[in-house]
């Protein structure tokens, strides 16, 4: 006897409202995003942030210059580092304070470190949410050298609160300095072992590559910065076009998404772009190691009391992430008028309502794992 | 091109709306008057010499009597950048929305509107995006008092002293200055 098959022809189906997060391990914090979904393609999505609302500007301008300056580290807690800096910058420049060479050299130097340290962990955290599990921990081992190496400098792995206004907080000795170079050296070779065990992998590849793609005036139109809008082909690095630091006297490329493995501005191509930027950095870093001039940390004229000429600063510093910049106001008082951050990561992520309808329900974490947020600075 | 460079072209263009080059200490900026600001935006944004085409950052800065929004724009291309910024009326600030001309306004304008309370005219979507909804109040103003409870919820321990923000007028600085420690913070406690 011949089954009745026709009964299950017509199952009647509806468009289905998914939830995913706040509390998911693939959204790389807090991020909740509302999905609609008919079977596995999106038809429409949404963005929920502020889980993790800290009141950061609300502390900035409630609290005196130099004690905001750990506030900045938990913005983007992967990059500490540049977050110090892009405060400090803006202090600065409101102070018209002029900083040490030997300063601006380490400075140039700890930030690249942590570039390198942040992009390892966009590397790691990228397989583990598409299923490898090894690679984290390859990215993890390079990325304790480099926690390890700050721990000497400023006694913490994370919140460093290292860059103060007019300088750094300690000078770095000859064995840091050795130290430094042989993790430079053995970073180069490691880095060809995560291009054979993740790059190359096929699966990996189908995974990523034509997911999601991003055009270039696209990227530009959301506020794209960073290794995000460089993967979209779009050839703007601050570094390189608004210099800062000491970005113009060393020798660097800038990296651009070409394509590699599909179309430009697709999921491999901002995974490749971080890629390539570790190698950059790690350039940056030794040349900056070799050209370190002595002399002093510290700006010696600064004054105790911090204290700005009423005006306004804005200084534009490139993030692991993307541009950071600190807007700071001041009415001539030991605390800031006004605090207003930048955050490249809440720019990146503002465009989810635009890319995911048309996308499979599992190329969701492709994509935001791609864009390599942290809801410390979406959030603020 | 330099932001007084900027300024020339907008005059020399006759936009309409632009009021004056603001030669601040540090920054420079253009103020231009708050209901022609898109058609300005739009300007900067499409002249071939220009080419600004991203909005970095949308601020919104209470003073005691006006309300400000500034708008840090720069240029993929030709890499430079300028600053507007309009003038806001302190008890109804509202202003156009730029959303229309950078879609990264979009969520810049959410934020301000929910922290600092300026309105966005012809916003797709202004809600707010940080706080729950049903929060009173902007608390990047300067009036702000922070509530006691939401929606039934206590937001203050009585037993603990409540938090209140130091004193703007910095009236302890000989004081500081003996007690700063020797790697140049300002360590005292007031």
């Amino acid at each position: 006897m011949k089954p009745d098959t026709e009964q299950y022809i017509d199952v009647p189906t509806q468009e289905m409202l998914i939830s995913m997060g706040p509390q998911h391990p693939a959204t790389h914090g807090v991020l909740r995003l509302v999905i609609k979904a008919d079977g596995e393609i999106i038809t429409w999505a949404d963005v929920d942030v502020g889980n993790l609302h800290r009141a950061e500007e609300k502390v900035g301008q409630s609290l005196k210059y130099p004690q905001f300056v750990p506030y900045t580290d938990r913005l983007d807690y992967l990059a500490g580092m540049n977050n110090n800096l892009g405060y400090c910058l803006s202090v600065e420049k409101l102070l018209d304070v002029e900083v040490p060479e030997r300063a601006t050299y380490i400075r140039t130097i700890v930030c690249e470190l942590n570039r390198i340290a942040s992009h390892l962990v966009a590397f790691g955290t990228y397989s583990l949410d598409l299923g490898a599990w090894t690679p984290l921990l390859y990215a993890f081992r390079e990325r304790e050298w480099i926690l390890k190496l700050f721990e000497q400098i400023c006694g913490a792995r994370m919140t460093f609160n290292y860059i103060r206004i007019g300088g750094v907080a300690a000078d770095l000795t000859p064995e840091w300095v050795a130290d430094c170079r042989r993790f430079l050296d053995e970073q180069e070779k490691r880095w060809h072992e995560y291009n054979r065990i993740l790059s190359g992998n096929q699966i990996f590849i189908k995974r990523t590559a034509d997911v999601a793609t991003v055009t270039g005036p696209d990227a530009i139109d959301f506020g794209w910065t960073g290794p995000c809008l460089r993967a979209s082909g779009v050839d703007f690095d601050l570094r390189r076009d608004f210099p800062y630091l000491v970005y113009d006297k060393v020798d660097w490329d800038v990296c651009v998404g070409e394509g590699l493995k599909g179309t430009v501005g697709d999921c491999y191509d901002r995974y490749w772009v971080r890629m390539l930027e570790i190698i950059e950095s790690v350039r940056i870093v030794r040349q900056c190691l070799d050209a370190l001039p002595e002399g002093d940390i510290k700006a010696p004229k600064l004054k105790k009391v911090i204290k700005p000429p009423a005006g306004e600063a804005y200084v534009r510093t490139e993030n692991p992430k993307g541009e950071v910049g600190y807007f700071v106001v001041s009415d001539g008082s030991n605390i800031p008028y006004r605090v207003r951050i930048r955050a490249p990561s809440f720019n990146n992520l503002s465009i989810i309502p635009k890319v995911l309808p048309g996308l499979m329900v599992a190329d969701v974490v492709a994509f935001i794992g791609s864009l390599d947020i942290v809801l410390g600075e979406v959030d603020r | 091109m330099q932001p007084a460079e900027v300024f020339e072209k907008l005059k020399g263009a006759e936009i309409e709306g632009v009021l004056e080059f603001v030669d601040g200490p540090k920054d420079q900026s253009i103020l231009v008057e708050p209901q022609k600001l898109p058609a300005i935006l739009e300007f900067l944004k499409t002249d071939d010499a220009l080419q600004f085409d991203q909005l970095s950052i949308l601020s919104g800065v209470h003073y005691d009597d006006r309300f400000e929004c500034v708008y840090h724009i720069l240029s993929t291309t030709l890499h430079h950048d300028v600053i507007v910024r309009v003038t806001l009326d302190g008890s109804n600030p509202t202003v156009p929305t730029a959303s229309t001309v950078y879609t990264t306004a979009d969520w810049h304008e959410r934020e301000t509107f929910d922290l600092v309370g300026i309105k966005f005219e012809g916003h797709p979507d202004l809600r707010r995006i940080y706080l729950p909804e049903g929060w009173v109040g902007h608390p990047l103003r300067r009036d702000y008092e922070f509530p006691e409870e939401f929606q039934g919820i206590p937001l203050t321990d009585k037993k603990r002293a409540a938090w209140e923000p130091l004193p703007r007028e910095d009236k302890t600085v000989k004081n500081t200055e003996k007690s700063v420690s020797e790697d140049g913070e300002d360590d005292s406690k007031e």
